[in-house]
């Protein structure tokens, strides 16, 4: 293990790549800290000679260092956005242009805006097919998930019972233990299940799959969720002679309804990007769900077309970025809450 | 034997059985002076039982009581009203004529006072039941005629009528937004004031609409039909419901005597679910536990005995591994034996349940309680057994899902599945594979095990840490309320997180690669970097730090706009710089509060398959180092699914898969111990 580490360190050092790029780099560096310098230095003497009105902020009046701070942490800012920004721009660029033809070329050299890629990708791939089996593989997940959660994270935050601890431990452990482990046994198992159940589909295995692997950490979740809410309601449900379904029905689900949300939506974005399962259990390249049919774009040698994926890359990305820029609080304070009471 | 019988609460009953009274009284009377003389006694009433004054009294009860119930054989239909009304009526005369049998042998047998107690409940609150329905029913008939009264022209009329209301309140409604907005224009209010002027109106708009609509009678009765609707089902429900509760109620009183010895019962039955229930006279948990008897005998025994297997031979199948097929692979033989042992494990922890249950019965019933009827044995499966029959769909899904195929691993790394694809037969091996992978000779499959391992660890901590530490620092600086434009930078940096992975990484692969999009390769200043090991991993490492920084700053920004602000203020006033700030309030809240997530993001870059496969496949690929099975930017992970799916050599894959599950386990484990929760027993 040291010798990987040293082996990395040394070679990357000797390889001539400090000599060449990082000196500019340094160079560049205290550049950009002179130029902070002066511009701050400039921006005080301006704020000053300017300072006749009344000083109405509550924050204490900029010094000339916190000048310097304030100019230095846009630029990182700045600087950050631009790193992240650069690879997306250069995504959807280049998805628009039509002067490529199996590999992606950057920048607008030689541009030519046409949506020829996206056109490719309707009529000579399965795109569509990818779309439709991927919503209903993921949206059926979802609906399942929430439903067999929604018992268990109920029964385990408000229910005492002869092996509760021992199964929510194992509960706990099993989650750990990735999806992956079981992969020799997943297309056994299903060749048994649609010998049994003919119109069982390697669809409703995926579904399966991920339902199953889905249960153990959201139960968890949902408990978590669960515990922090006082039982006042039900125990006022039970007084007045609500049953034990009655009050999952009536007062659990609408209190759990956020953070049942939230898992619906972690488990319809995770089927949306796992291209592993569906690449081993899936041949037809109709068959495919969206990830793993993209990937077949960028790496099997006959249906090889970059342009194209960039176009099904962009396709899909932007419902889910939005969705993601839409739901960023919950899906944040869906992370925090499930996991701190663990 | 014992001469008084107890009920649940302990409550102290007399005998009415005189035969037993006798035998008890007997029973009790012995000592040791004159066990022998009593013995006899005992011995010569048991050879008069059959012509025992009471048992002859009793027998003559129950044949009475067979023809009384032959004689009653009525129909619920020959009564008015619904079928349920029918029923009830039926069941009123029933108990009618039952009471005036019962009451003849109340003081002979408990059995008979049940019967009479009960027929005496029923007599009390049937009537009242269906007088309630029949009320209900008949307001819903009334409504459903007046409903059909109404002519077209008056529907229509009623309709113009209402849309003309609605104009009306349209217009009042647009004015007042009209004056609102001028009010607002002219400064004497404010925005948020006109916002919620607007709100306001729209509300009382939509209200007074409402409100007319349920004038229309139309809409009156439908909302009358359906709240009836409920009232019909509540009362049925509740009142039947109520009506049973008071025969349990009945029923709990009065003790049961045993003429019949059954203490075998739970012994002789438990094999066989449903039929012990049967002999303590529980017809529909009999019926009911007989599915778990046919669930047993026709799906769980057999399977493990290798019939109406699919291909292969049950428990059996896992030990031999193969048939007499020779196409037939021994995946599916060890899959069905895995299949088999859970079915038969399930099976025989039933039948624990099922003698459990049984004995419980029998050790209730000797005491003088009675076994539970049908309507005590429902609401307790619905109470008590709750959680159990809920959470069910989910642990099936779990054990066939999960469990078989982790079994399924764990076996499979006992074989020598290690050899090319259409090789399907293998057999057991022992620790042959473990005994590989800790040698780890170069050139065979476990060779780069160790390399691998070292370069997992590296990279798990290396491109966490980066990720950790540049999403922090970005939500730091982020923090300060100098800076405009939060929303828009916390938009951005939003963005390696919810575009998807694979399309990102993919994109990089794109970028990093030959050809004219290669740019960022350019930038490095070598042709290309999918031959240099250390490049890709330095890559890999930036690229991890780039899609997870996303993730940890919006989890802390989170937090640190959650930490109170006079924290700062009262270490202001006390002096502290900026520095002693940030480390001593900032710093520790957001790791206290972000730690599980934190190492969660540890095990998820240990287990972070799609990076390292997507980006350069785990390449390069150094041979005299790494042999022909993985790269040198492979990770565990991938290596295990190129043991697997790329060489087929599944029982290698299975261990490792076997020795990293252990780690993560061991390590989850401990952590878990650690937390509040567990200590406290909370769970």
């Amino acid at each position: 293990m040291m010798k990987v580490i040293l082996s990395t360190v040394t070679s990357a050092a000797g390889s001539g790549f400090f000599h060449t790029r990082l000196l500019p780099l340094f160079l560049a560096l205290i550049i950009v800290v002179a130029f902070i310098l002066i511009l701050a230095f400039i921006l005080k003497t301006i704020s000053d000679r300017n300072k006749k009105e009344l000083y109405l902020s509550d924050k204490p009046p900029l010094t000339y260092w916190g000048t310097v701070g304030l100019i230095a942490t846009y630029s990182v800012l700045i600087f950050w956005a631009f790193i992240v920004l650069w690879p997306i721009s250069q995504m959807i660029i280049s998805a628009f242009n039509g002067n490529q033809a199996i590999y992606v070329s950057v920048g607008f050299k030689n541009y030519d805006f046409s949506f020829k890629h996206f056109k490719f990708l309707f009529e000579e791939t399965a795109f569509v097919n990818w779309v439709i089996n991927t919503i209903f593989i993921s949206v059926t997940t979802a609906l399942l998930t929430v439903i067999l959660v929604s018992f268990t994270g109920y029964v385990y935050s408000r229910f005492r019972f002869k092996g509760r601890k021992a199964t929510l431990m194992s509960i706990m452990l099993i989650q750990t233990i990735p999806i992956f482990a079981g992969i020799t046994a997943f297309f056994t198992l299903y060749e048994l299940l649609n010998d049994l159940i003919p119109v069982f589909s390697k669809h409703m295995m995926l579904i399966l799959i991920y339902t199953a692997g889905g249960i153990a950490g959201n139960t968890f979740i949902l408990k978590g969720y669960l515990d922090s809410i006082s039982t006042e309601l039900d125990d006022a449900g039970k007084m007045d002679g609500c049953s034990n379904m009655e009050i999952y029905r009536l007062i659990i689900m609408p209190i759990a309804k956020p953070m049942l949300a939230i898992i619906a939506l972690w488990s319809f974005i995770g089927p949306f990007m796992d291209f592993l399962l569906p690449r081993i259990l899936l041949s037809e390249t109709k068959a495919l769900t969206l990830a793993s049919g993209l990937y077949t774009l960028v790496v099997d040698d006959r249906s090889f077309n970059q342009p194209a994926f960039v176009a099904g890359a962009l396709l899909i990305a932007v419902p889910i970025v939005f969705m993601f820029i839409y739901l960023q609080k919950y899906l944040i304070s869906g992370l925090s809450k499930g996991s701190i009471k663990g | 034997m014992n001469k008084h019988l107890y009920d649940h609460l302990g409550n102290r009953y007399k005998r009415k059985n005189v035969y037993l009274l006798e035998l008890a009284t007997l029973y009790e009377q012995k000592t040791e002076g004159n066990a022998r003389e009593i013995q006899n006694q005992i011995k010569a009433l048991k050879r008069q039982k059959n012509t025992h004054h009471y048992v002859l009294a009793l027998r003559q009860f129950k044949s009475e009581e067979r023809t009384y119930r032959k004689s009653f054989s009525k129909s619920a239909k020959n009564f008015k009203g619904s079928k349920f009304i029918g029923k009830l009526k039926l069941q009123l005369e029933q108990a009618k004529l039952d009471l005036e049998f019962y009451k003849k042998y109340i003081d002979l047998s408990y059995d008979a006072q049940l019967k009479y107690e009960t027929a005496k409940v029923k007599i009390a609150e049937i009537p009242q039941i269906i007088e309630n329905t029949e009320e209900i029913e008949s307001s819903i008939e009334k409504t459903l005629k007046d409903k059909d009264t109404w002519t077209k022209d008056e529907v229509e009329k009623l309709k113009n009528e209402f849309s003309m209301y609605r104009k009306d309140l349209k217009d009042e409604k647009k004015k007042n937004i009209v004056k609102v907005t001028r009010n607002y224009k002219e400064g004497t209010i404010s925005q948020k004031a006109k916002t919620a002027a607007i709100d306001e109106l729209n509300r009382a708009f939509k209200e007074k609409l409402s409100i007319k609509k349920m004038e229309s009678p139309n809409k009156k009765s439908n909302a009358t039909l359906s709240h009836s609707r409920f009232d019909l089902k509540n009362v049925k429900k509740k009142s039947v419901n109520l009506m049973s509760d008071l025969i349990a109620d009945e029923k709990a009183k009065i003790p049961i005597e045993n003429m019949t010895n059954t203490a075998a019962v739970p012994f002789l039955t438990a094999l066989f679910p449903g039929l012990g229930q049967l002999i303590y006279g529980q017809k529909r948990k009999a019926a009911l536990m007989t599915l778990i008897s046919l669930f047993i005998y026709v799906i769980a025994v057999p399977y493990a005995l290798g019939y109406g297997n699919y291909q292969g031979n049950g428990i059996r199948g896992l030990i031999t591994l193969k048939g007499d097929l020779r196409y037939v692979s021994s995946m599916i033989f060890m899959i069905e034996g895995i299949l088999a042992i859970f079915l038969l494990v399930m099976a025989i922890f039933m039948i624990i349940v099922n003698f459990r249950n049984l004995y419980r019965i029998e050790v209730k019933k000797r005491k003088g309680i009675r076994p539970n009827n049908w309507h005590e044995t429902k609401s307790k499966l619905f109470t008590e057994g709750y959680p159990f029959v809920v959470t069910l769909p989910a642990f099936i899904i779990i054990i066939f899902v999960v469990l078989v195929p982790i079994a399924t691993t764990i076996l499979l790394s006992f074989t020598d599945r290690n050899d090319l694809p259409n090789k399907t037969r293998f057999i057991w091996n022992g620790f042959q594979n473990y005994a590989d992978l800790f040698a780890g000779k170069v050139g065979t499959a476990a060779g780069p095990f160790w390399n691998i391992f070292g370069w997992t660890i590296v990279w798990t901590l290396t491109s966490t840490t980066l990720a950790i530490l540049i999403g922090f620092a970005l939500a730091l600086l982020l923090n300060n309320n100098r800076i405009k434009a939060k929303k828009l930078f916390r938009s951005i940096y939003l963005l390696p997180w919810a575009v998807p992975a694979f399309v990102s990484i993919l994109f990089f692969r794109i970028m990093f690669g030959q050809g004219d999009a290669g740019v960022l390769r350019a930038f490095l200043g070598v042709d290309t970097i999918i031959h240099n090991a250390n490049l890709t991993r330095i890559v890999l490492i930036l690229l991890q730090g780039w899609l997870g920084s996303a993730y940890v700053f919006i989890l802390s920004t989170g937090v640190l706009q959650a930490v109170p602000e006079d924290l700062y203020e009262a270490a202001y006033m006390d002096g502290a710089n900026s520095w002693k700030k940030l480390s001593r309030i900032t710093l520790p809240i957001v790791l206290f509060q972000t730690m599980p997530l934190l190492i969660g993001q540890y095990t998820f870059n240990f287990n972070n398959f799609s990076i390292i496969y997507l980006f350069n496949g785990g390449g390069p690929n150094l041979i005299e180092k790494y042999g022909i099975f993985a790269g040198s930017s492979d990770i565990l992970l991938s290596y295990i699914y190129k043991l697997t799916m790329d060489r087929y050599y599944f029982a290698m894959g299975a261990a490792v898969t076997l020795v990293i599950s252990m780690i993560v386990i061991f390590i989850t484990f401990i952590g878990f111990r650690n937390t509040k929760a567990f200590k406290e027993e909370r769970l």
